[in-house]
């Protein structure tokens, strides 16, 4: 990384200049707000313009930990849990296989396959949350009367026991192009010979899968993993969309946060925007994926050190 | 091959449940949507015997989205625009290694990853400027700076262009627009459909910022269907297929732009 300093073909105050427009933003818009989140999060400021604001101390910290229903803090940080390993699992499983199968020179027609995976990703989230919730309408929908030829029956998004798989289930669907593509470009950079070698020497598809392809692709696969915990963790539309504010069954850390400060879904019973308990939400989230991608860090290097 | 023949037939059947689980909702929706409130209630789940477009015009006018089509084109190409421009002349500096705090400005736009969410005091400060519900407050920090793909792909532009352009008296600001843009065109159009697609599907800063029906993106007019107690379902889907449509025709036609550009913007982290 040590380069020497190029000799500039053009004047330096053109470049300076080019520079300045983008970092003016980045500074104003992007870092110098992200720290502001933890000063801000020691106050009681809302939304609305005009309204006087004060530091308040730790109160808003000691409202997470200690006023607030435990039952309902320790509902949302189980959410918070189950939604992250539920899409991060769910997620890499099945986009590995996915992208075997359209890698594999046996399948024609893998670039549409591809492309209809993929699609969701283009569609964005709300045309995803609302195409779900018409699919699993709970009252006479598709799924709905396909589960009831098995005599079963369910609530979707709509019921305290599914609400949280379903919207497991939308992110998935949603985000699974995501894992996909990046696993394929992966898989197109591990070289042929290796598998030719392979089968020279008599192996099996599984003996390929175990001692070539998931070697190769694990720093893939360990990219795709990361980018799925840390994602997961921030993302709250599908469940804003889909299930909405008001029901605790899935809410998320991140979803309280948009509760919390921009009343987004919140019904019309809260009216203040408190956008200060608001950022200490945004805190102990960013504290959450802090430890989150550390306990995956960890467990990776245990895993290398073991291999 | 002969013992692959279980595994071929073991693939077929996993491609095409995922077939199903991925196209027929978006099918379902279609099938919604052109169906009469009365057919729909009475049998949801039936396919549509004849095409009714009485709901696309009917979403059309309850959603306003005639106007808010204006909108989200016009907050598209601004949003996509600046960001592309100021994302290239950042870029260029950084990767020519012409800067002696280029890296320190790389540093900067890498660490944002790492640091909390900034979503709330973001809307304190446009608050604060007087930009809550304008064009200008929704649209600002809405496209993001892809810088990453763009410095890469000056990497590999050969620094003759540069002495040569200036040896001719080409200045700074005209040899990007002249020349490094022509030259950059499949990492320009990427990242310009990239995020051209993510302002169009913005939804979440439309519900912050904006207030003024006059100023919604199309999304915002969809998402009126949302929360109301009685959802017409079919005219919230025409509205859907409505919203949906550009997106997927610009996908058929421009996928391998599309897929490039965000497979860069992932592999930044």
């Amino acid at each position: 990384m040590q380069q020497q300093l190029a000799k500039s073909a053009f004047p330096k105050w053109a470049l300076v200049l080019g520079v300045l427009p983008a970092v003016f933003l980045q500074v104003t818009m992007g870092l110098i707000p992200s720290i502001t989140t933890f000063i801000l999060s020691f106050t009681d400021i809302s939304g609305v313009a005009g309204v006087p604001w004060k530091f308040i101390g730790l109160d808003n910290y000691k409202e997470f930990f200690f006023q607030q229903s435990s039952r309902d803090l320790i509902t949302v940080l189980k959410n918070t849990v189950i939604f992250c390993v539920g899409v991060t699992v769910i997620q890499n499983v099945i986009a590995l296989f996915i992208s075997l199968a359209l890698n594999s020179k046996m399948v024609k027609g893998r670039g549409f396959f591809r492309a209809v995976i993929f699609l969701p990703v283009v569609l964005g989230v709300l045309v995803t949350s609302l195409v779900w919730l018409n699919t699993l309408n709970p009252l006479e929908g598709p799924v709905a009367k396909f589960i009831a030829l098995f005599g079963l029956s369910s609530g979707f998004f709509t019921s305290t026991n599914s609400a949280l798989a379903c919207v497991i289930f939308t992110q998935v669907w949603m985000a699974m192009g995501y894992s996909m593509v990046i696993n394929l470009a992966g898989l197109q950079s591990i070289s042929n010979d290796l598998y030719e070698a392979a089968e020279i020497d008599g192996t099996t598809v599984y003996q390929k899968f175990k001692y070539i392809t998931l070697p190769l692709l694990w720093p893939t696969i360990n990219v795709n993993i990361m980018l799925a915990i840390i994602g997961s963790l921030q993302s709250f539309q599908v469940i804003l969309f889909t299930t909405g504010g008001r029901n605790i069954a899935t809410q998320t850390l991140s979803a309280r946060v948009v509760y919390y400060a921009f009343n987004i879904n919140a019904g019309s019973g809260i009216a203040a925007m408190r956008q200060g308990y608001g950022a200490t939400w945004a805190m102990v989230l960013f504290v959450f994926i802090f430890i989150a991608t550390l306990i995956y860090q960890r467990a990776v290097k245990r895993r290398d050190e073991l291999t | 091959m002969k013992k692959n023949i279980p595994l071929k037939i073991i693939i077929y059947v996993f491609i095409a449940i995922l077939m199903v689980i991925y196209l027929f909702p978006l099918f379902y929706a279609f099938n919604t949507s052109i169906r009469t409130k009365l057919e729909y209630m009475s049998n949801p789940t039936a396919i549509a015997k004849s095409f009714h477009w009485e709901n696309y015009v009917q979403a059309f006018k309850k959603a306003n989205l005639s106007a808010y089509i204006g909108n989200s084109v016009f907050y598209t190409v601004v949003c996509t625009t600046t960001s592309i421009l100021m994302a290239i002349f950042l870029a260029f500096p950084i990767s020519r290694n012409y800067l002696k705090f280029g890296p320190v400005l790389l540093g900067l736009f890498m660490i944002g990853m790492f640091l909390p969410d900034g979503t709330i005091p973001q809307f304190q400060i446009l608050l604060k400027l007087g930009l809550y519900n304008t064009r200008l407050g929704y649209m600002i920090g809405g496209g993001g700076t892809p810088l990453l793909m763009f410095y890469v792909y000056i990497k590999g532009i050969p620094k003759e262009f540069d002495e040569a352009a200036s040896l001719d008296g080409c200045g700074y600001f005209r040899y990007i627009f002249k020349i490094l843009i022509p030259l950059m065109k499949p990492a320009v159009a990427s990242m310009a459909i990239v995020t051209a697609i993510s302002v169009w599907n913005d939804i979440i800063r439309a519900i912050i910022y904006l207030s003024n029906k006059e100023l919604y993106p199309i999304t915002r007019g969809l998402y009126v269907f949302q929360g109301q107690y009685q959802v017409d379902m079919t005219q919230q889907m025409a509205a859907l297929i409505m919203v949906a449509s550009p997106i997927i025709i610009l996908y058929i036609f421009l996928q391998r732009y599309i897929v490039d550009g965000i497979v860069a913007g992932a592999v930044k982290s």
